[in-house]
This record gives structure tokens, C-alpha cells and sequence, in this order.
């Protein structure tokens, strides 16, 4: 009888214990939490308010204590992205849509990191998911847009044009669309059928934009006089668009006013520091002044904003191998030759590079692929006869 | 007194005592500094700011072989203009661009480059010329604070002016542009650097102590350490820099790239056609023998101490290191031997190619098989 008294008793106060300290657990998580959003509020703020690394900061620090945060941790990545270092952001992004996978604005997020990083496989993938999953969104307009741009940029112009060509007909005042369009049916050797929707939209459109636009298509077709006026106007209407100056400069450049295009490129990069060209293109007249470090500022900008831009991987390496860093500069190479066998100025610096590691062998090799294409294009363009005047150049 | 077996004798005790001494030379930091064995060797066109050269005389005192340097081509590589051997033996210089007549005139020892179109002339000093003569010099004009490279300069060839090279052979559209092309401030560091000793510190120019011309030091880095080192009675030699320790590519595609052109610049030169001969390391680069090792490096043929050997004979015994002559069995681990001739390899193997536009013929260092009637292979 006492036994079984004293057990009940027992019971009764190890229940008790229980409750009392399930309660306490509960009054406690609910502390923790209003805590925990307060912090995220904190941070918010500090995010809004224009403080980027105190916002990743105090995102960093709630998240060592509460990992599967998704708003919290889709906040980083926008913060990341806000200063254009988009593979941290995308890191991010995807282990919130791991916790969260309906989540459409991060995978809205998440597909406009993978676009400004210009990995456009990648973003046309997560646009086409979100689509599918929130067709009804008011972000889903722009990111037909977005996904078309995206087709483009990686050569899928047939999607473009049979997504696109019902919506020209529907609305033919939309100029995203006529652009999108007709730069889809130039690179689908459609030129005049592209080249007509693009004059019909923008030819009595006076904005900065219109003109910016028809600057960088006579551009990428090799026109940089008209190109220039093009751009000129543009600047002339509204300096502040985003990138123009960036434009300016690649005109500038192909125009040979190397000095007129660096001005323009450091005016863009003063209001716009993630301007890709901008970036990479300064850092190319840079190192051609054999300024090596500022040169490799700009460069490595260039790589962080866009990884997979092998151009940009090029030209840092090319500043490492002057500056006298080829162990710097090997990895770099060897990266853009796996995805460009046939750039044959990075083959060049490898064999160099590796010549100055003393792998010789390693150089041997890729002289004698050097000599081969060499050869080949010897046979193709066989270049002028001595006594021939050459066409004139800097000394 | 305990004699435990331990304790060192003398002659052990006084070795272990060098080495650590020894040891004690090896990681001070000075030492690294002086070796620049750490990090990237001395660039001839990055001086670090506040870096302080001697005069030539103090090398001199020491490396007396090398007195006939200041006759090399390097050396040489700006003139003086008061002692200008180019502008006293030419005193008067003319040529006629379309409307524009040019004039340069010595007076003493000054030159005056002008330019008129027979109402108006613009007349400046030539405050710096660059080149030697062998080839042709260029000018550098002064005017309103800017820079400007003369639009004509001296050929050897002609014995008279032509377009600079690189310039558009056409009338200029102005008098103002008649003058020559105005230079970014980088671009005239550019010409220094490549032209000068301790023209830069940093990336300021320092025109009025530079000395014209590749020195010693433009080459070797600052040499204070080194000399302070000797007069104090210890070893100098790794308190200079030795562009003889740098490997072949090193050597080749870095150093004597930085000025002379080599593979980090290889799209631009390709393009630049009959006009690349100009580079020699881009163009021994494409040599099938370059190996990025020193036996096809600048030194292995040139002693740059010394004036430019001219006599192709000079460069035989250069290419039989590894190659045979006609007859002779070829050598271990070489090529086949020449079937045609028996000396004067670089002749046919490295033809001089004239830039017309530059007048002058250059050996274009891409050694190779030339065929009859082949285009020049960029």
C-alpha cells in the first residue's frame, strides 16, 4: 500500500515536472521566436535602409541559430544579389526553396540571380517553373519577358519566336516584345522579317531607351558610327538609364577613343558598380595600359558578377601572367579552355604560363595545338606578302 | 666539474654555431628583399613609388666589362636632344603633308619642330626624341601643358621625315592636328618607361631627374642595397636583381615583353599582320624550337650588354647548338640536319621583312622553313 502510494506520488510529481517544464519550453519558444523576429526585423531594416553587409550580417547570425529560416535566408540572398555577388545569392535562394519549394518569389529570385549572373540555362529553367506554378502572378509578364531575353541570350530563338510572335500580333505597341522578336529572327538568319518589327516599334520612339536599344543592335552588327549617334541621343534624353554609359563605352571602344570609353565606363560604374561590361571592359583598357592592379580590380569584379564569362576569366589571367602571378593565372586558363578548347590567344598564355611553372611538357603540348590551328588558319586566311603595305597601327 | 657526455667540444660547438649563424642570413628580411625571391621579379616598367636609383658611375666603378653598353641600342633608346646625334647631323629637316609644311630645324642646341599651312605656324621645341637613328626618331612635343607625338618623324633610311609610324597616312584636317597626336598621360609614362631609367615612381613621371636612355638599374632594379652591401664588405650579389635567373618564358614572354612585345598580347599582335614583325618575343614564340626554355630565350643569342652583332655568322653557333650542318650527321635529340647550307642559318631561316611604312627591315625572329613566294604567317 505505501509502495503503490508512493509511486503514484511519484507519477503524479514526474508529471507535473513534465507539464511545468513543457510549459516553460512553450512560454520559451514563443520568447525566442518574437525574438528571433525582431532580430529579422532589425535586419530588414538595415537591408531597406541601403547597410547590405550589416543586413547579411545580422541575416547571418539568426540563421546560425535558425538555418531553415526561408524568408530569412531568401532575405541574404537578395542582400548578396544587392551587391552583385550572385553566386552567394543563388547558394542561398536554393537551400530556402529546399525548405520552402512552392515558394514562387524565391524561385522568381532565384531565377533573376541566375540571369544577372548570366547563367541563362539555368534562369530560363526556374522562369519556365515559375510560370507554370504561378501563371496568374503580376511578375509573370515579366518573366515571359525575362525567360524570352534568356532564349536569346542562349540561342533557343525558334521558342522565342513561337512564344512570342502571338503576342506581337496581339500587341504590336509592346516594345519588349517587338525587340525580344526581332532580335529572335536576326539570330534566326530571318534579318529583314526581324530587322522591320524592330524599325516599325522604335523608329518614331524618341526615348532614351528606344535609342539605346538601336544603338546596341548596330553595334552587335557592326556599325559603331551609327551606333554611336544612336547612344549618343540616348544619353542626350536621360543619362541615368541604367547601363548607357556602359554602351558608350563599348562604342568609344570599337571606335578606338580608348580614353573617351574608359571615362564612360567609370561614369557608369560610379552609379552602377554591378555594370558587367563596365567592369570587364575598363579592366581590358587597363591591362592593355599595363596598369596590372587596378586592371585586376575591375577583372575580378567582372568574374564574381558573371562566373561562367570565360572572356573575363581570360583577360584576369592575362593580368596575373604580367604581373608576374602564373600560378594565379594557370587555374583561370585551364577553366576556359575546358569550355573553349578553340580560344586560341588563352592557349597562348597557358603554354606561357606553363612554361614559366617549368612544366615544360604541359607547355610542349599545348604549343604543338597552337602550331596546328596556326597552321589551319594559316591555310585559310594566308595573310599578306612581304612588300605589301600593311594596313596602319599604333606602334 | 661533471664531463657528462653531452656537453659538445669545441670544433662541434663552433660548426653548429655557423650554421645557425647561417640560417639566422637566410630569413632576415632584408635578404628576400634583395633576392626578390618572394613574389614577382623587378618589372623595368613598374618602379614602386619612392624608389631611389643611383648614378651609372656607381656601377661603373665596379662593372667596368660592361663599358661598352652605353653603345647599345637600349641605351641609346632616347637622345639628349641638346647632344642629339640625329638632329646635328640633320640640321634641317622638311617634309610636305597636302596643305601643311613641316620643318625641323637645329639652332645650337635646340631643335624646333614647326608646322604651317603658309597663314598660320605652330613652332615648338622638341623637348624629347626617341630612338637613336638606326631605325628612324620620334619626338615628343610640349605644347599648352599636353603631349603630343610628332605626326613626322626622321628615317634613317630616307635621311628625311615620313609619317610616324602607326599614324594615318593622310592629310591631317587641321593645323592644331597637323602638330601630332595628343597623348593620354598613361601613354606617356608608357614611352618613358620603355625609353628611360627612373623615369616613374610610381605613376608619377619624373622628368627632371630621368636619365635617357636603358641604364643598368632599368633592368637590374635600384641598386643601393647592392652597392651599400659590397663597400660594407659582404656579398652584393643577391641584393640586385638578376634577370638571368628567370626561366626562358619568363625571360622572354615577361621581361623583355614588357616592352617588346610577347604573348599576353598575342589577338592584337596577330591582327597586326606584316606590322607584327616588330615584336620579336611574340614572334619566337611561334617558333616551333621555343620551348619556353632558355636555349630559345633573348639572352640565349643576344648579350644585351653589349651593341646588336649584326653579322648573321655570329648567330651559327647559336642554332648548331642543337641543329647540324649540310653533310654532318644530325644530333642526339635534334632535328634533322640543313641539306642546303653550311652556315648563315638565321639568312634564310630568319629573313629580314621590311615595314614599309617604317622603313626599316626587321628580322622577323618566328624561326622557321621560309618558303619561296609564302605570305608572311602572322
Amino acid at each position: 500500500m505505501a509502495f503503490k502510494a508512493r509511486r503514484r506520488a511519484a507519477v503524479v510529481i514526474v508529471s507535473l515536472v513534465i507539464t511545468v517544464a513543457l510549459f516553460a519550453a512553450g512560454v520559451s519558444a514563443q520568447d525566442s521566436s518574437a525574438a528571433v523576429d525582431r532580430e529579422f526585423e532589425r535586419a530588414t531594416q538595415l537591408h531597406e535602409s541601403g547597410d547590405l553587409q550589416g543586413a547579411i550580417r545580422a541575416y547571418q547570425a539568426i540563421l546560425a541559430a535558425h538555418p531553415t529560416r526561408a524568408d530569412v535566408r531568401s532575405n541574404l540572398g537578395a542582400a548578396y544579389s544587392g551587391l552583385g555577388q550572385y553566386e552567394a545569392a543563388i547558394q542561398q535562394y536554393k537551400q530556402a526553396l529546399a525548405i520552402d519549394p512552392v515558394n514562387q518569389p524565391v524561385r522568381f529570385n532565384l531565377a533573376m540571380a541566375y540571369y544577372k549572373a548570366a547563367w541563362f540555362n539555368e534562369a530560363a529553367t526556374e522562369l519556365e517553373k515559375f510560370i507554370a506554378a504561378a501563371p496568374a502572378s503580376p511578375q509573370t509578364g515579366n518573366a515571359r519577358i525575362i525567360l524570352a531575353d534568356c532564349q536569346v541570350k542562349i540561342g533557343d530563338y525558334k521558342k522565342v519566336i513561337e512564344a512570342l510572335t502571338p503576342l506581337a500580333q496581339s500587341d504590336p505597341s509592346n516594345r519588349a516584345v517587338a525587340y525580344l522578336l526581332g532580335s529572335a529572327l536576326i539570330g534566326d538568319s530571318q534579318l529583314d522579317k526581324g530587322q522591320a518589327i524592330i524599325d516599325r516599334v522604335f523608329r518614331d520612339d524618341d526615348s532614351a531607351e528606344a535609342h539605346l536599344l538601336m544603338g546596341s543592335i548596330l553595334l552587335l552588327a557592326d556599325d559603331a558610327q551609327r551606333a554611336l549617334k544612336e547612344v549618343e541621343r540616348a544619353l542626350a534624353l536621360n543619362s541615368k538609364v541604367p547601363s548607357v554609359h556602359a554602351w558608350h563605352g563599348r562604342v568609344l571602344m570599337r571606335l578606338g577613343d580608348t580614353e573617351k570609353a574608359k571615362g564612360a565606363f567609370r561614369t557608369e560604374l560610379a552609379s552602377n558598380p554591378n555594370d558587367f561590361d563596365a567592369n570587364l571592359y575598363l579592366g581590358v583598357l587597363l591591362r592593355q595600359d599595363k596598369l596590372a592592379d587596378e586592371a585586376a580590380a575591375y577583372l575580378k569584379r567582372a568574374v564574381q558578377l558573371r562566373p561562367r564569362e570565360q572572356y573575363a576569366h581570360y583577360h584576369l589571367a592575362a593580368v596575373y601572367a604580367m604581373a608576374g602571378k602564373p600560378a594565379d593565372a594557370l587555374p583561370l586558363l585551364e577553366g576556359v579552355l575546358k569550355e573553349h578548347p578553340d580560344f586560341v590567344e588563352a592557349r597562348v598564355l597557358l603554354a606561357s604560363v606553363y612554361y614559366r611553372l617549368n612544366r615544360k611538357a604541359d607547355g610542349d603540348r599545348e604549343k604543338a595545338l597552337i602550331q596546328k590551328s596556326n597552321a589551319e588558319q594559316q591555310a585559310k586566311q594566308p595573310g599578306v606578302h612581304v612588300g605589301e603595305s600593311p594596313s596602319p597601327t599604333k606602334p | 666539474m661533471s664531463h657528462g657526455c653531452n656537453q659538445y667540444s669545441l670544433p662541434v660547438l663552433v660548426v653548429l654555431l655557423t650554421v645557425f649563424a647561417a640560417a639566422v642570413v637566410v630569413i632576415k628580411p632584408g635578404s628576400a628583399r634583395g633576392q626578390r625571391a618572394a613574389g614577382p621579379p623587378w618589372n623595368p616598367r613598374k618602379v614602386p613609388a619612392g624608389t631611389v636609383f643611383l648614378s651609372d658611375q656607381a656601377c661603373a666603378e665596379c662593372h667596368k666589362k660592361f663599358g661598352s653598353f652605353a653603345t647599345t641600342g637600349m641605351a641609346m633608346a632616347m637622345e639628349p636632344i641638346a647632344s642629339s646625334k640625329v638632329l646635328s647631323d640633320n640640321p634641317k629637316l622638311t617634309m610636305k603633308v597636302g596643305p601643311y609644311t613641316y620643318e625641323i630645324k637645329r639652332d645650337g642646341k635646340q631643335s624646333t619642330y614647326s608646322v604651317t599651312d603658309g597663314k598660320q605656324t605652330i613652332s615648338l621645341p622638341i623637348r624629347y626624341a626617341f630612338g637613336q637613328g638606326r631605325m628612324g626618331q620620334t619626338y615628343l612635343l610640349e605644347r599648352d601643358g599636353k603631349f603630343y607625338e610628332s605626326l613626322v618623324s626622321f628615317y634613317n633610311e630616307l635621311k628625311s621625315l615620313d609619317f610616324t609610324t602607326g599614324a594615318a597616312r593622310t592629310a591631317p584636317l587641321s593645323l592644331e592636328a597637323a602638330v601630332g597626336r595628343l597623348l593620354t598621360a598613361n601613354e606617356v609614362s608608357s614611352c618613358f618607361s620603355c625609353h628611360a631609367t627612373a623615369a616613374l615612381s610610381g605613376s608619377q613621371l619624373q622628368l627632371d631627374t630621368f636619365v635617357h636612355g636603358i641604364r643598368c638599374q632599368a633592368c637590374h632594379g635600384p641598386g643601393g642595397e647592392h652597392v651599400a652591401k659590397i663597400k660594407a664588405g659582404e656579398s652584393g650579389a643577391t641584393f640586385i636583381f638578376n634577370p638571368g635567373r628567370l626561366n626562358g618564358d619568363e625571360l622572354t614572354q615577361q621581361f623583355c615583353a614588357s616592352c617588346h612585345r610577347g604573348t599576353s598580347e598575342f589577338a592584337a599582335l596577330q591582327n597586326m599582320e606584316l606590322n607584327n614583325v616588330r615584336f620579336q618575343p611574340y614572334r619566337i614564340f611561334l617558333s616551333k624550337c621555343y620551348s619556353g626554355d632558355r636555349n630559345i630565350s633573348c639572352t640565349a643569342c643576344h648579350n644585351p650588354h653589349e651593341p646588336l652583332k649584326e653579322d648573321a655568322t655570329h648567330y651559327d653557333n647559336k642554332c648548331l647548338a642543337c641543329h647540324s650542318l649540310k653533310g654532318k650527321p644530325a644530333k642526339a635529340g635534334a632535328t634533322t640536319s640543313c641539306p642546303v647550307a653550311d652556315k648563315d642559318c638565321t639568312s634564310c631561316h630568319m629573313p629580314k621583312i621590311e615595314v614599309k611604312t617604317a622603313h626599316f627591315k626587321f628580322t622577323d625572329h618566328y624561326i622557321r622553313v621560309v618558303k619561296p613566294g609564302a605570305p608572311f604567317p602572322n
